[in-house]
């Protein structure tokens, strides 16, 4: 009799590819191990192979056969937001944001102790010589602060001197000064893009191991999506890959489907996975005209309370080339410019800040957005948007309280040089 | 065997096991070690470990994961040195594991992909 396959029996393993068309190897067994693993909602790996059809007229109308034409593969994953909850160490989907901004994320270090905080709108932290440069901006995690305890959390700060820091959209007016307590810590990812493509490999182990296994490899990530309040929040993203190589067509794969591979391995024993869910619910939504002088935004950025959801969708337009003449199957990577937009939808009410909302739509002002995820240190996932231009709001009364809905609004670069339209920070 | 203990912010899966509290005991072998470390499951040895000096009323007090709240300070930086050691010690592996894996693919016989097949 036949081996089940239920769905929940279904483990996926990414590794970072640098080769193209070659799945990571060791003279030719594949490299894939426990280290690999990454937990997953669901996921689909597709192969597309085109059919070639005669045109000619044949004296009849039926169809005559056909023959297969180019070969290319499909992969899409939807996951948990979920980071590794140590500050500064990757996530388990870590290949996929790598592949997605075309490089690996840059390690924060550094903690400072805190001497005072200001009871004020935004609230300065006071620290040690923090080694932010003066009039720039980064994102840090306050912990362990007392007294002003609306400064504890993750924060993109600006630096206003070697020993300030501004936290964006902070409020700390309704208490008073804190003292000598707690640390600015500058432990994180920041993922940032720059314009290389690099490929990701998906596995996909299912139980019971006499089933087709599968691999698709040289990946290349098309979109990514990420949704504010969701219970628990999830992501997706999807794209080109080279080949989904099955272990049961193993034997007969060609040297362009098999990646190098002289064997099809097994599923490693004893995955490794790190970090938990995050309520979808909890964060921040902070917004403030894009300024070219950086204090500007750190003292005028407020944050926005009455948000419904957001949804963030970044599509990079990585695609694998599939029409070089000599080849069934894609030889080369290419991209078309990013569009990375924000959506959302608010709760109107009488306040300045939803008014400044709608004034920037119909403006077309630029605005900055820090979008929280997650308020638990280690597991925060900070989308920092900038010259954003805000569509104009749409007034809808189709629930109880009336909301204002932004459809995608594109970011955009402050300069060529920078590519600072979007980033992921994880903190 | 490696004796370890766990340093995590969170929480951890390796196979079966669930790891979601500072200072969790666990005996691998050298590989499962490396794989756990490579993984990004914060690691790090006794030897290590013990220099941190965490107390046992600290580790219990604090050390769980989903029952941490307002730590002191002393608690934080303790386990921010340890989260650094396992960084440091995982920085090194993966160097380590990118030569090995660069010097097996440097003595494999690539064969040139075959030209695809006509029709």
């Amino acid at each position: 009799m036949a081996n089940y396959s239920f769905s929940r029996l279904e483990r996926a393993y990414l590794q970072k590819q640098p080769t193209f068309g070659t799945i990571p190897n060791a003279s030719g067994t594949a490299s894939v191990g426990n280290s690999n693993a990454c937990r997953f909602i669901r996921m689909e790996l597709q192969n597309e192979v085109a059919l070639l059809e005669r045109q000619d007229k044949t004296g009849t109308r039926s169809q005559e056969g056909m023959v297969g034409g180019r070969k290319a593969g499909r992969w899409s994953i939807e996951m948990s937001l979920a980071a590794n909850g140590t500050s500064g160490t990757a996530p388990d989907c870590d290949p996929i944001l790598v592949a997605m901004f075309g490089q690996t994320a840059a390690v924060g270090a550094g903690t400072y102790a805190i001497a005072s905080s200001t009871a004020a709108l935004p609230i300065v932290v006071t620290c040690a010589a923090h080694g932010i440069t003066s009039g720039t901006f980064e994102v840090v995690t306050i912990a362990g602060h007392t007294v002003n305890t609306a400064a504890n959390g993750t924060w993109l700060a600006y630096a206003g001197s070697t020993t300030a820091l501004t936290l964006v959209g902070s409020d700390g007016s309704a208490s008073t000064i804190g003292g000598a307590t707690g640390t600015v810590s500058r432990v994180k990812l920041t993922y940032t893009f720059v314009d290389d493509i690099t490929q990701f490999t998906l596995w996909s182990f299912r139980t019971a191991a006499t089933l087709d296994q599968r691999v698709g490899h040289t990946c290349v990530v098309a979109e990514a999506t990420f949704n504010l309040n969701q219970d628990v929040a999830t992501w997706q993203a999807n794209g080109d890959c080279l080949w989904v190589l099955r272990s049961k067509d193993f034997a007969t794969a060609d040297v362009y489907q098999a990646g190098g591979l002289t064997t099809f391995t097994p599923e490693p024993t004893t995955p490794v996975t790190s970090g938990s869910i995050i309520p979808g619910f909890t964060g921040r939504f902070v917004a403030g005209a894009s300024s070219t002088t950086a204090s500007v935004y750190a003292t005028a950025a407020v944050a926005f309370p009455t948000i419904r959801n957001a949804t963030i969708r970044v599509q990079t337009n990585n695609m694998l080339v599939r029409d070089t003449f000599g080849s069934y199957y894609a030889t080369l990577t290419e991209g078309d410019v990013r569009n990375v937009t924000l959506s959302f939808n608010i709760y109107d009410d009488d306040s300045a800040a939803v008014n400044l909302l709608k004034t920037w739509g119909d403006s077309k002002a630029p605005v900055d957005f820090v979008l929280n995820l997650g308020t638990v240190a280690g597991n925060v996932w900070v989308h920092y948007m900038k010259n954003v231009y805000l569509a104009s709001h749409q007034l809808s009364d189709g629930q109880l309280r009336f909301d204002a809905s932004y459809a995608d609004s594109r970011a955009t670069t402050s300069n060529l040089g920078v590519k600072d339209e979007y980033s992921l920070i994880i903190a | 065997m490696i004796a370890c203990r766990y340093v995590g912010g969170d929480c951890s899966q390796i196979g079966d096991r669930e790891f979601d509290a500072v200072g969790q005991r666990a005996v691998f072998s050298e590989q499962g070690f490396r794989e756990a470390v490579l993984g990004n499951a914060p690691f790090i040895v006794e030897e290590d470990f013990s220099k941190v000096d965490f107390t046992a009323d600290e580790l219990s007090m604090h050390g769980q994961s989903g029952a941490r709240m307002d730590p002191p300070q002393s608690f934080n930086d303790k386990l921010t040195m340890a989260q650094q050691m396992f960084r440091e010690v995982r920085a090194r592996m993966e160097s380590e594991a990118s030569s090995v894996l660069a010097e097996a693919s440097d003595n494999v016989d690539v064969r040139e992909p075959e030209p695809a097949v006509s029709l």
